[in-house]
């Protein structure tokens, strides 16, 4: 009985020191630095860091249509520790990749086992759809061809894509002036540059986030969301827009500019509705910037080049007085052709005397001396606190980046002679951008209300709207001076038979033919021509700018410009639905009266 | 009658030592059973959170494919349907811009015109989070039975 003991004794003893051994050998292999290195590898397992950037919001028109979204595009790389057979896997890559055989075949051969030797390899971040296309066709075959015998089969094993977004402007160069564009082949600092793009750059990025992955999937609750950029919709209509963009290239072309600039404005409520420049950059292919835009050529005229603008100017100066009630619509003034002021004489266009005439035949002439002569009366400070008020010593604030504005020169400046005074009544001597002309007569054209100029309509945020109001940024007219005013332009442009008119509407405007500074004095043979002209007069829904800068066919806007407005306005009443003005008031008529019947 | 029996179960204990054993061994084997029980309830439920998850992170993986197709199509659509195809193909179709001055203008009884609301022709922004995994999957044994301690605790109380 003891023995029997003594041998279960044993027994115990012996499989206690075999368990004592296994957990000393445990806790040994625990602790041993290899073991450390093992963790640190598994480690690589258990999760990945990563910045998730998330999409970039679309930009869309007035209508919802889109003008700047993201498309799939793929990244194509070698998945090393996968990889089985690296030379089909180079042969491959280079026939639909079109890349070089034996950088990919040196890659793909790598071993991913070796000390600090990477595991993954990109090979192309921007594989487009069609070549991934090719790339699924070959993998099928490969995998399903019949093999004849002792051939092997070959494999893309290691060969991997994922899918990622690229900024796209499905427009191709439509309103790229106003979109700018967005660098998307840096995948991890992109960024828009010029124009809504970059003015709105933070809001359509939205804000990446650092984060750890687990693969582990208990640990899903742990997975982060990033909501996608702000969605912008903008003021612009497409259509429209393209009208615009047509009609200012033809312009171009018969006039033989050198460049041009149209912008087509809600002087309702500073909605821009089209935009249109030269030249224009197709921002899916940005990296023609400094091709397209060679030297200093401005990415946007409209908000970035100032230029002397002429006799449209003279609406301003005639704002002011008609305002200041330095002058009435009847006053009257005796051109002699010529008028003195500060040791310089000021001459009309055409150095003629046009004789008496009153306010409206002084803006229907465009004459020099008449307008000198008003400002002249009206003072030159009441001038130009009145062109302060009408925004011409800042940026208007549009949202777009490179806004620029010259600086104007005030009475006791160093710079401000008395001729100045002159000069600056008729748009010589003081530099404008397009925009500062269009937000300033749209005051005039909107019963003295001047709204900011803008082009976001909307922002989407997580799905819920923000629409942007109107900034009325000032009152420089009362309403009546602006509805006297835009009643004597339309007088002035009927009796003028311009070329600007448009058949069945009453519509106000002005050319502009500005003379162009040199260092040597103005150019007589160059020339900046203008028109600017709103309508329908009784109710406008939009005014349009027009500069065409160093037209070749002419030097005068009455010939270069104004054609273009009218062709631009027959376009857009179309477009936005506007019906002459004698349909107009039949409509306002049975409206008016079933009204009354009610 | 007691004082009989209580040296009797003693004495039969001390007779046959097996039953003591027998009972160490049924002690034992009950744990053993409660801990397999525990254990196998953690195990069934530790594997169905992780199908889940796995689950989850597959249509994650999906969520994202789809949004990526989504903005694909709709930047196809819109370059299918650009300003400059479009000019292209009324041109082909022998269109030309309406000239007002020939225009035929309709009233329309109640018809406003366009709109001049935004359109939300816009995507939806997902902006839920994952589904809230319940703390039943989460929690341990011992958070649950302390949960439920202090429910029965609580109860009835009222909050002054």
């Amino acid at each position: 009985m003891e023995r029997k003991v003594g041998r279960y004794k044993f027994i115990g003893v012996f499989f206690s020191l075999i368990g004592l051994a296994i957990v000393l050998q445990m806790v040994r292999i625990q602790n041993m630095s290899a073991s450390k290195a093992i963790l640190d590898v598994a480690q690589n397992y258990m999760g990945v860091n990563q910045v998730i950037y998330p999409d970039r919001g679309n930009i869309y028109d007035v209508n919802g249509d889109l003008l700047a979204g993201n498309e799939i595009i793929y990244e194509v790389g070698i998945d090393l520790p996968s990889v089985r057979q690296p030379e089909t896997i180079a042969k491959v890559a280079a026939d639909v990749l079109k890349l070089d055989y034996g950088k990919t075949l040196q890659y793909a051969s790598i071993d991913p086992n070796a000390k600090d030797s990477p595991q993954y390899i990109t090979l192309s971040g921007f594989a487009t759809k069609d070549d991934i296309r090719q790339l699924e066709i070959i993998e099928q075959d490969y995998k399903t061809r019949d093999l004849a015998k002792g051939e092997i089969r070959p494999r893309l094993e290691g060969l991997m894509w994922t899918p990622h977004n690229k900024r796209s402007y499905p427009e191709g160069d439509l309103a790229s002036n106003i979109l700018g564009f967005y660098s998307y082949l840096d995948r991890t600092k992109g960024s828009g540059f010029f124009g809504v793009e970059e003015n709105y750059n933070q809001l359509l990025a939205g804000t990446s986030k650092a984060v750890y992955t687990e693969f582990d999937p208990q640990k899903v609750q742990n997975l982060l969301e990033v909501p996608p950029g702000a969605d912008l919709v903008l003021t612009i209509n497409k259509e429209i827009q393209a009208m615009v963009e047509i009609q200012l290239d033809d312009a171009i072309r018969w006039s033989e500019a050198k460049s041009g600039t149209i912008l087509v404005y809600n002087p309702k409520n500073g909605e821009i509705i089209a935009m249109a420049t030269t030249p224009r950059l197709d921002p899916n292919q940005y990296w023609n910037y400094a091709s397209v835009f060679p030297g200093t050529t401005p990415f946007n005229r409209a908000i970035s080049q100032t230029y002397e603008s002429g006799s449209v100017f003279k609406v301003i100066t005639m704002a002011s007085a008609l305002d200041a009630g330095a002058v009435t619509p009847q006053t009257t003034f005796m051109d002699t052709g010529g008028y003195d002021i500060g040791g310089y004489t000021i001459s009309n266009w055409d150095y003629g005397a046009w004789g008496l005439q009153d306010m409206t035949g002084c803006l229907q002439h465009s004459l020099n001396v008449c307008l000198t002569w008003i400002a002249v009366q009206l003072g030159a400070d009441r001038f130009y606190d009145y062109i302060k008020a009408f925004g011409f010593d800042r940026n208007t604030g549009i949202d777009l980046a490179g806004e620029q504005h010259w600086p104007l020169k005030l009475p006791g400046d160093n710079q401000w002679y008395e001729v100045d005074l002159a000069t600056n009544s008729f748009g010589q001597g003081i530099s404008v951008t397009p925009i500062q002309m269009a937000m300033a007569i749209g005051a005039v054209a909107n019963e003295g209300k001047m709204y900011a100029p803008h082009l976001v309509k909307s922002l989407m945020i997580d799905g819920k709207q923000m629409d942007i109001k109107p900034v009325l940024v000032g009152n420089p007219i009362k309403a009546e001076t602006a509805r006297t005013l835009t009643d004597m332009l339309v007088i002035s442009l009927q009796n003028e038979a311009s070329d600007a008119l448009v058949e069945g509407y009453a519509l106000a405007g002005k050319t502009g033919t500005g003379s162009i500074p040199t260092e040597f004095g103005y150019t007589l043979s160059e020339t900046n021509a203008s028109f600017v002209g709103w309508g329908p007069a009784d109710n406008p829904q939009f005014l349009v700018y027009v500069w065409l800068e160093r037209p070749g066919i002419s030097q005068w806007a009455s010939l270069v410009a104004a054609p273009v407005f009218s062709k631009i306005v027959s376009n857009l009443v179309v477009l936005m639905g506007i019906p002459p003005d004698a349909i107009r008031a039949q409509i306002h008529g049975q409206n008016s009266a079933s009204s009354l019947g009610e | 009658m007691e004082k009989v029996m209580k040296p009797n179960v003693i004495q039969a204990y001390k007779q046959a030592p097996w039953r003591k054993q027998l009972q160490y061994a049924g002690f034992f084997m009950a744990v053993l059973l409660a801990v397999a029980a525990v254990a196998g309830l953690y195990l069934s439920i530790s594997g169905r959170t992780a199908t889940t998850g796995r689950q989850v992170q597959v249509l994650d993986s999906r969520v994202e494919s789809v949004k990526l197709t989504i903005n694909d199509m709709q930047t196809e659509l819109a370059q299918i349907s650009s300003a400059k195809s479009m000019y292209a193909r009324l041109k082909e179709l022998g269109m030309q811009l309406m000239d007002p001055a020939v225009g035929v203008y309709v009233q329309v009884p109640g018809y406003q015109g366009l709109s001049a609301t935004t359109p939300i022709a816009v995507k939806k922004v997902m902006t839920s989070q994952y589904p809230e995994i319940l703390p039943e999957y989460t929690s341990s044994l011992v958070d649950w039975f302390q949960e439920k301690v202090n429910a029965q605790l609580t109860m009835g109380q009222v909050r002054p």
